[in-house]
This record gives C-alpha cells, structure tokens and sequence, in this order.
C-alpha cells in the first residue's frame, strides 16, 4: 500500500440525535486518503450527512475519533474549518444578498479577502457571472445549488465536502459539476461527496464507502466493489447453438433465449467469450454478433444493500 | 475588524431589503407618536406644544425597549430557522464576533427609527430639537440602545423556538413596561413591586434616555443607573454568547 497521508480519519465513531434516541452512526471507520475523490454512498437515513457534520465540527458525536489532516476536530475545531469547505445538503442563503455579496460575506467569514475579480472567477467557474448581482432567493434551485458549490471553495480550502452535490441539477450541469470536482482533485484537493447515485459514484470517485444503518457495510475502489460482489456479465450472442450447450461453457450461470438472441450470464466473461468462439468453431457456427454488459456499481450496491438487510434482519 | 464590517454591512443590507419589516420598523415609533399627539395631546394641561416636549422621549424609550427586545430578535430568529447559521457554523467565525455583528446591526435600525421620530416629531408637531440636549442624549441612547439589542439577543439565545422568543421577550417588555415607570407612575405600584422595578434594565434605559432629552440634564439616579445599564449589558452579552444556539433541532 502507498503511505499518502490521510486526509480525513475517522475511528468508531458514534453519533447520535435527540439525547441517544436516534443513533445515526454507530461504529463508524474510515480514511480518506489526500487527493482522492471519495465517495459516501448509502440509503436514505443512512448517515452520511451526520458523518459530514461530525468531520465539519456541526455535530459532536457521542465518542470516537475525527481528525482532518492530523488535527483533531474536537480538539480544534477552528484550526479545521479552515482547511474544509463544505456545501450541506440543505443550504439556505440569504436570500436577498446577491451571489456575489454572499461570496465576500462566506469569505469575511474565513477572515478571507479575496479581490472582486477572484470572486467572479469563482463565479465564472460555476457559470453563474450572469447572475453575479441577482439575489440568492431569486435564482433556481439548480442554480442556487452551484452557489452553494461556489460558496464551499471560498476559503480555498484543502478538503472539500459535498453533501449531494448534483441532488437538482440538469443532466448538463450535472456533467460541468463532475468536471469541476474532477478539477478540484486534479489541483491536488481531496474531495468527499455525499450521494446516492451510484453512476456518480462510479464515474468520479477512486473509492467510495458504503454505509446503511449507521454502519460501513464496504469500502473500497468501485472496481473492487463489483469484483467484490461476484455479480454476473451478461453476454448477448447472437450464434446457432443449443443452450444446452452455451450453459455448459466455463463460469456460466445461465443460459436462455430472449429476442433472438442467446443471454448467457457469466462470472468470467472474458474467459466464457474464448470458450464460446472455441465451440463455435468447432460446430462450424458462426457467432454474428456479441454486445458485454459489466456489472455496475448500482447491481453491485443493491447486492450490498439486501445483504446488509439479511444479516440484520437475522441480528433481530 | 474588517471582517466585523463587511459582515454587519451584510446584515444591514439583508435589513434594508426587507421592505416589509423595515417599513413596519420605521412606521411602528412614528405612528405610536401620532397617536399620542392626536389622543392626548390637546387635552393636556401644558398645552400641546408641551405635551410635544413631554411625550416625545417617551416614545423613544419605548421604541428602544419594544424594538430591542422584540423586533431584534427576528432577524436572529429568522437566519437560525433557515439554516443559515447552520451553514455559518462551519466556517471559523466565533460567536462573539457574530453577536457583534448582530447586535450592531440592530442598534443601527434603532439609531435610525430614534432619528426618524425625532425628525417627525420637529417637522410634524414642531418638537423643540435643542443641541446640547441632543449631544448629551446621544452617547446614553447609544447605550440604552445597545443594552435593549442586547436583551433581545439573549432571548433568542434561550430560545429554541421564533414563537417562543417572541413570547418571552413580548412577556419581558409588558412586565417591564408597567413596572419600571414608562407609562404609570412608579408610586401606584406596591412598594416592593416598586423597588423590583428599580432594578430592571428599562429602569436604567427610561432614566439614562428620559432626563437627558427632557431637561437637557442627566437625571439624580445618573450613575447608579450607568452602572446598571453597564451591568446588564456585559452579563446579557456574556450569556447570549455563552448560551448561543445554531440549529432550531437538535
Ligand atoms: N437533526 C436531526 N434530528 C433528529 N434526527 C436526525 C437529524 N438528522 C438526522 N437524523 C436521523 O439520523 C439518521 C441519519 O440521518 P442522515 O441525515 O445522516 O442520513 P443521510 O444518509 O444523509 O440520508 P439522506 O440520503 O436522506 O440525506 C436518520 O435516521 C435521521 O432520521
Ligand atoms: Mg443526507
């Protein structure tokens, strides 16, 4: 393993709302590692927002560690604010300030002063210069939403935190977003989003850590994830041969017709494929055509998700 | 400091944007002075020239305590419901930089509304604006001012809810109101009421903004009532800063 510096640590931590009634994290571990995309995936009520809160200094769980860059929230939670910006899930502006009094208002703030022209670049970099001198109660909410973004960059902060960072933009802004959080990371920021689309997940983040009930149930790279999962390709051929005997090939779950063509589901397609041409060949069959399907995180975390419910249905 | 100004500018602009609360604002001491002038004015025994004189830093007073009180609390109130302190929460700003904020940002809308009801009181019903008396006045409305916003400021930091800040505060004002003197003499309140009321804050802010305005003086109780107002104002601070909440839950 690399030894890059942890830029977020957490170690068992608990946290809890409504004096201990409602547990929200209940034994959480993780690192983050600096300059990586993480990503927090998990069903509603999971905890992925108490964690953001825990690691932004909002919440004070009940024990357990955060330390951001080796500073101990707790301990000096204004030592580590500093270094975060965050965006939360529900943001509320002023909302008759304009985008850019907010922007010099979060800045003051961080005892920050950024000149005009660096806040409208800030503006510029979430397409909001048009809207520079419109008051926040009067933009969309998608639009609202890139300010919120804009606003967690003010203090140029090490380690951004974003709390559903696409959850109500346009498919178009929601590729500019993505862009601009592969940007963050390319300038050398670490990057933890909070979500639950799992394509995001998936295209932007180098590990993610899945959690429901409170608990870390995975973590790991999206990759490893899938691989983790054993879920099965699915192999669509179009060849003039018997299932009987596509079930037979090597790491093949299943076999039927659907359409016209032959569906075979495998563990091992690559090495299901080869074997496939080798028959093929060998009954003078001609395959016409082959279209892969990979497992997605998304089957992946389903999977994940219904054997988290088994094993805690049988801790009940 | 910097950060201190560009923040209270913020919140004063927020204020100013808000037509509705900033015309009530304005309106609400002006039309208390109206309907005094109109009701009682030309049945006093001084005439109403005098009456003008008499009532005039009465009404300031009261505006002082029923804004500071009451109408400061909302704008607290308002950012806490919103999350917008929330937000502000994750940012290294510390609490007593933001009461600061907040506290001069509602002692500017009092200055105002004192300097409106001044200026309607000259130009309407011909009030008699003396400049020593004025120069005298202002440092001790200042500090009554401050002391009211203050007062307020540590409601909202009791409450957890907007409803229940306005309660109490609109429970502190009346209770106070009827016992420190503003509108019926201290003598009809029973002795020991009296002498509780002696010692309320709007005893000090009647006494330190009252005198000065009326008789161009400062009053018999001037120091002990300096000391009061200092008093109250550094422990009001102190607790709104200790007891400040962030979130309306949790
Ligand atoms: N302020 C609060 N007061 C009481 N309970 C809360 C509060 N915030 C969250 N909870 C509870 O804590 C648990 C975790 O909530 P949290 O907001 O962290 O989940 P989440 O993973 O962010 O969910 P979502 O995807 O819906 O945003 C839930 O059971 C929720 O009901
Ligand atoms: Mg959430």
């Amino acid at each position: 393993m690399s030894e890059a510096p942890a830029a977020i640590v957490v170690r068992d931590l608990w946290a809890s709302y409504n004096r201990g009634r409602i547990e929200a994290l209940r034994g959480v571990s993780l690192t983050v590692a600096a300059g990586e995309i993480f990503g927090l995936l998990g069903p509603n009520g999971a905890g992925k927002t108490t964690l953001l809160s825990c690691v932004e200094g909002l919440h004070v769980p009940d024990r357990g560690e955060v330390s951001v860059l080796g500073v101990d929230v707790l301990r000096h939670p204004n030592a580590v604010k500093r270094k975060l910006g965050a965006q939360l899930q529900r943001t509320a502006l002023i909302s008759n300030l304009t985008a850019l009094e907010l922007l010099e208002a979060y800045a003051a703030l961080y005892d920050c002063y950024p000149s005009r022209q660096t806040l409208m670049a800030l503006l510029e970099r979430f397409d909001l210069v048009a809207l520079a001198h419109r008051r926040a109660g009067q933009l969309s909410g998608g639009q609202q939403q890139r300010l919120a973004l804009a606003l967690a960059l003010v203090n140029d902060p090490q380690i951004v935190l974003l709390d559903e960072p696409t959850a109500s933009l346009d498919p178009q802004a929601r590729r500019a977003v993505w862009a601009l959080i592969r940007q963050l990371r390319d300038e050398g920021r670490t990057v933890v989003i909070a979500t639950h689309m799992l394509d995001e997940a998936e295209q932007l983040c180098q590990r993610v850590g899945v959690i429901n009930k409170g608990r870390v149930v995975a973590c790991g790279s999206p990759a490893a994830l899938i691989a983790a999962a054993q879920l099965a390709a699915e192999l669509r051929v179009a060849v003039d041969l018997p299932l009987a005997l596509l079930r037979a090939l090597p790491a093949v779950s299943s076999a039927e017709m659907r359409d016209g063509y032959a569906l075979i589901r495998s563990t091992q397609p690559e090495q299901t494929l080869q074997a496939l041409y080798t028959l093929a060949r060998s009954h003078n069959a001609s395959v016409r055509s082959i279209a892969v399907r990979h497992p997605t995180l998304e089957e992946a975390y389903l999977r994940l998700m219904s054997e988290s419910a088994e094993t805690s249905a049988k801790e009940a | 400091m910097r950060r201190f100004f560009i923040l209270t500018r913020a919140l004063v602009l927020t204020t100013l944007r808000e037509p509705a609360v900033l015309f009530w604002n304005l309106a609400f001491p002006v039309l208390l002075l109206v309907l005094y002038v109109l009701i009682f004015g030309e049945q006093a025994r001084a005439g109403r020239a005098g009456f003008v004189q008499w009532i005039v830093p009465g009404v300031v007073t009261l505006n002082i305590l029923s804004f500071g009180l009451i109408g400061s609390t909302s704008l607290t109130m308002q950012m806490r419901e919103a999350g917008v302190l929330r937000r502000v929460r994750a940012t290294p700003v510390s609490i007593s930089t933001l009461f600061a904020v907040f506290v001069a940002t509602n002692v500017l809308v009092c200055i105002a509304q004192t300097a409106l009801v001044l200026a309607f009181a000259a130009l309407a019903f011909g009030w008699r604006a003396e400049l020593d008396r004025l120069v005298l006045s202002l440092p001790l409305m200042l500090l009554a001012i401050t002391l009211s916003v203050a007062l307020g400021q540590l409601v909202s930091s009791l409450s957890p809810r907007f409803a229940l800040a306005l309660a109490i505060a609109q429970v502190l004002f009346f209770l106070q109101l009827f016992t420190t003197g503003l509108v019926m003499p201290m003598d009809l309140l029973p002795a020991w009421l009296g002498e509780v009321g002696r010692w309320l804050p709007a005893y000090a802010i009647g006494d330190l903004v009252r005198w000065p305005l009326l008789e161009g003086s400062l009053g018999a109780e001037a120091a002990r009532n300096l000391g009061l107002a200092f008093a109250y104002l550094l422990a009001s601070g102190a607790l709104a800063v200790r007891f400040f909440r962030w979130e309306s839950r949790g």
